[in-house]
C-alpha cells in the first residue's frame, strides 16, 4: 500500500514537472508571438536587396548583385522555431535558402 | 522580379527563368525572415569572399577580395544550413548610446545597422533622439526650461542622466549640440540614393516652409522646432530601417528620474534625492527620483510611452521597453515587499500604454552591487512576472529526475505486469499438464 502512495506521488511529480515546463516553453511563445507581431506578412525582400545595394557600393563592386530572395519556414528545434537561412548550389550557380 | 519570385517555395517558372538569364539571377537568397535573410548574405560574405566588415572604429570594411565580376562570384561546393542559436540576438549597453553613437550622422547609423543585420543581430537598443520625448513630457507637466538646463547632461554624457547617476553635467543639453546634429544628418540624408525618398524630400520642403512662415515671429524658437523635427528624423530613420529589416528595436520606458522642479510641481509626490555617484560634485549628481510606489509613477510612464508613440510612430511600438531603475544606486529599502512593488509599479506603467508590453532591463546592478542583491531580493524584484534564473534551472531538474523516475517505475511496472503473467500462464500450463496424461 505504502509502495501505492510513493508510485501516485512519484506520478504526480512527473505530471507537475511536465506542466510546468510546458508552461515555461508557452510564455517564451508568447513573448515571441508579441514582438513578431509587427513583422507578420511583412514583404523584407526589397529592404534586404537595399541593404546589398549599399553593401556593394562600399565594396566599389563594378556590377549589380540581384540574387532572388525568398522567405523559408523557420526551423523547429525541440517543438521551438528558431530563425534559419541556407546557402547552396544549384546547376553549379550560388543558392542562398 | 523579387517580388515576383518571393513566394515560398521556388517554383518552375523560377527556374525556367533563372535557366534563361543565369547572369542577372545568380543565386538565391532565403532565410526566415529579413534579419536570417540579412545574415545569409553577411555569411556569404565573410566566408565565401573572404571579406569582413566591422564597426566604424573596430576595423571598417575590408572588401579587398571581394569579386572584380560577378562571374568570379565563389559557388558553395555543398548546401549549408545555418539554424539560430537564440530567438533573440541583442545588441547596444545602454551606456553605447553616450560612448559610441552621441555624435553619429545617419551614413553612420546607416553602415552600423547594416552590420548588425548581417551579423544576425535582431534586437538592437534604439536610445537615439529620445531627449525630445523627455523635454515635452517635461514641459507638459510644467516643467521650465531652466528646470530642464538643470536636469538634462551634455550629449556624451546622457546615460548616466537617464540612469539617474548625473544631472546638468556638461550641460545644459544646449541647441548647438541639436543644431549640430541636424546640420549633419540634413545633407546626407537629402542626397543620399539609398534614403531618397518623396515623402522625405516633402518633409523636408515642409519643414523649410515652416522655418520661413515663422521667421518673423521668433527666431530661436522656430530654429529649435525646426532642428527639433531632424532629430527626432534620425531615430524615426533608425526606427524604420529596423522596421524594414525585420528588426525589433528596444526603446527606452521611464524609470523614475525627474527634473528638481517637479518636487515644487507636486509637492506630495515622494520624489527623494539619490546619494551622490562616483564624488560627482554635489550640483552634478543627487538625482532626483520618484518612487515607484507613487501613483505619479505610473502616469507619467504611460504619458512618456504614449508621447513616444506620437513622435515616433508605429515603428516605436515594438512591445519592448528598457528601464533600468537602480544603475549603480541602491534602493531605498531591501524589504522584498517593496522591491517587489517597485518593479511592479514599473512594468505597470509600460502596460498602461501597450497592453503586450515586455520589460528589458540590464543585469549590471545585480552584478555591481551583489551585497544587496542577494537571490532572496532579486527574486523579490523580478518575480512577480519573470522567472529567475535560479528557478529555471531547478525547474529543468525537477522536470529530469521526475521525468526519470516516473520512466522508470513504468518499466519496473511492465516488467512486474509480464512476470505476473508469465507465472500465471506457466502455472496454468502446469497445471493443465497432468490431465493430458
Amino acid at each position: 500500500m505504502n509502495q501505492l502512495f510513493v508510485l501516485f506521488v512519484l506520478l504526480f511529480l512527473g505530471l507537475t514537472a511536465s506542466a510546468s515546463s510546458e508552461n515555461h516553453v508557452s510564455s517564451i511563445a508568447n513573448i515571441h508571438k508579441k514582438l513578431s507581431s509587427n513583422h507578420e506578412g511583412k514583404e523584407f525582400t526589397s529592404a534586404v536587396q537595399s541593404l546589398i545595394d549599399r553593401v556593394l557600393v562600399r565594396a566599389n563592386a563594378t556590377f549589380q548583385f540581384h540574387p532572388i530572395l525568398e522567405i523559408i519556414d523557420m526551423a523547429e528545434v525541440d517543438g521551438q522555431l528558431y530563425d534559419v537561412f541556407e546557402i547552396d548550389s544549384l546547376n553549379g550557380k550560388i543558392v542562398f535558402r | 522580379m523579387e517580388k515576383l519570385f518571393s513566394g515560398r517555395k521556388p517554383s518552375l517558372l523560377l527556374l525556367l527563368v533563372f535557366l534563361l538569364f543565369p547572369v542577372s539571377i545568380l543565386s538565391f537568397l532565403s532565410g526566415s525572415n529579413g534579419v536570417a535573410l540579412s545574415t545569409a548574405f553577411g555569411h556569404y560574405l565573410r566566408y565565401y569572399t573572404f571579406c569582413d566588415f566591422h564597426w566604424e572604429n573596430g576595423g571598417g570594411n575590408s572588401f579587398d577580395s571581394f569579386p572584380r565580376h560577378l562571374s568570379l562570384m565563389p559557388v558553395p561546393a555543398s548546401k549549408e544550413r545555418i539554424t539560430f542559436l537564440s530567438h533573440y540576438r541583442y545588441y547596444q549597453n545602454t551606456c553605447t548610446a553616450s560612448y559610441s553613437y552621441a555624435w553619429k550622422t545617419w551614413k553612420q547609423w546607416e553602415e552600423d545597422i547594416d552590420w548588425m543585420v548581417m551579423s544576425g543581430i535582431n534586437l538592437p537598443l534604439a536610445f537615439t533622439g529620445q531627449e525630445i520625448v523627455w523635454k515635452k513630457l517635461w514641459e507638459s507637466y510644467g516643467v521650465s526650461e531652466e528646470g530642464l538646463q538643470q536636469y538634462f547632461t551634455g550629449p556624451a554624457f546622457l546615460t548616466w542622466q537617464r540612469m539617474a547617476n548625473i544631472r546638468a553635467f556638461a550641460g545644459p543639453l544646449s541647441e548647438n549640440w541639436i543644431l549640430t546634429q541636424g546640420m549633419v544628418v540634413f545633407p546626407v540624408r537629402f542626397f543620399s540614393d539609398s534614403s531618397f525618398s518623396f515623402l522625405y524630400h516633402l518633409r523636408c520642403l515642409h519643414l523649410i516652409s515652416f522655418f520661413f512662415c515663422h521667421f518673423s515671429s521668433s527666431l530661436l524658437c522656430c530654429f529649435c522646432r525646426f532642428i527639433s523635427s531632424y532629430l527626432a528624423e534620425l531615430q524615426s530613420s533608425i526606427l524604420s530601417r529596423y522596421s524594414e529589416l525585420g528588426m525589433i528595436p528596444v526603446l527606452p520606458a521611464f524609470n523614475g528620474v525627474v527634473p528638481e522642479e517637479m518636487q515644487t510641481l507636486f509637492p506630495s509626490a515622494n520624489i527623494t534625492r539619490l546619494p551622490a555617484w562616483n564624488e560627482f560634485p554635489q550640483e552634478y549628481t543627487n538625482d532626483y527620483m520618484l518612487s515607484s510606489t507613487d501613483p505619479l509613477f505610473i502616469d507619467i510612464g504611460k504619458a512618456f510611452l504614449e508621447l513616444q508613440f506620437s513622435i515616433f510612430g508605429e515603428n516605436a511600438k515594438s512591445h519592448i521597453y528598457n528601464a533600468d531603475t537602480f544603475n549603480e544606486n541602491l534602493p531605498e529599502t531591501s524589504d522584498p515587499s517593496y522591491l517587489a512593488s517597485s518593479s511592479t509599479a514599473v512594468y505597470n506603467s509600460m502596460i498602461a500604454a501597450d497592453s503586450d508590453a515586455i520589460w528589458v532591463m540590464q543585469g549590471w546592478m545585480f552584478v555591481y552591487q551583489p551585497y544587496f542583491w542577494t537571490d532572496d531580493a532579486i527574486a523579490a524584484y523580478l518575480g512577480l512576472f519573470l522567472c529567475c534564473i535560479h528557478c529555471y534551472f531547478c525547474s529543468l531538474m525537477i522536470v529530469f529526475f521526475a521525468r526519470a523516475l516516473t520512466l522508470t517505475l513504468t518499466v519496473a511496472l511492465l516488467f512486474l505486469s509480464y512476470l505476473v503473467f508469465s507465472l500465471g500462464l506457466s502455472f496454468l500450463v502446469f497445471s493443465l499438464l497432468p490431465s493430458f496424461h
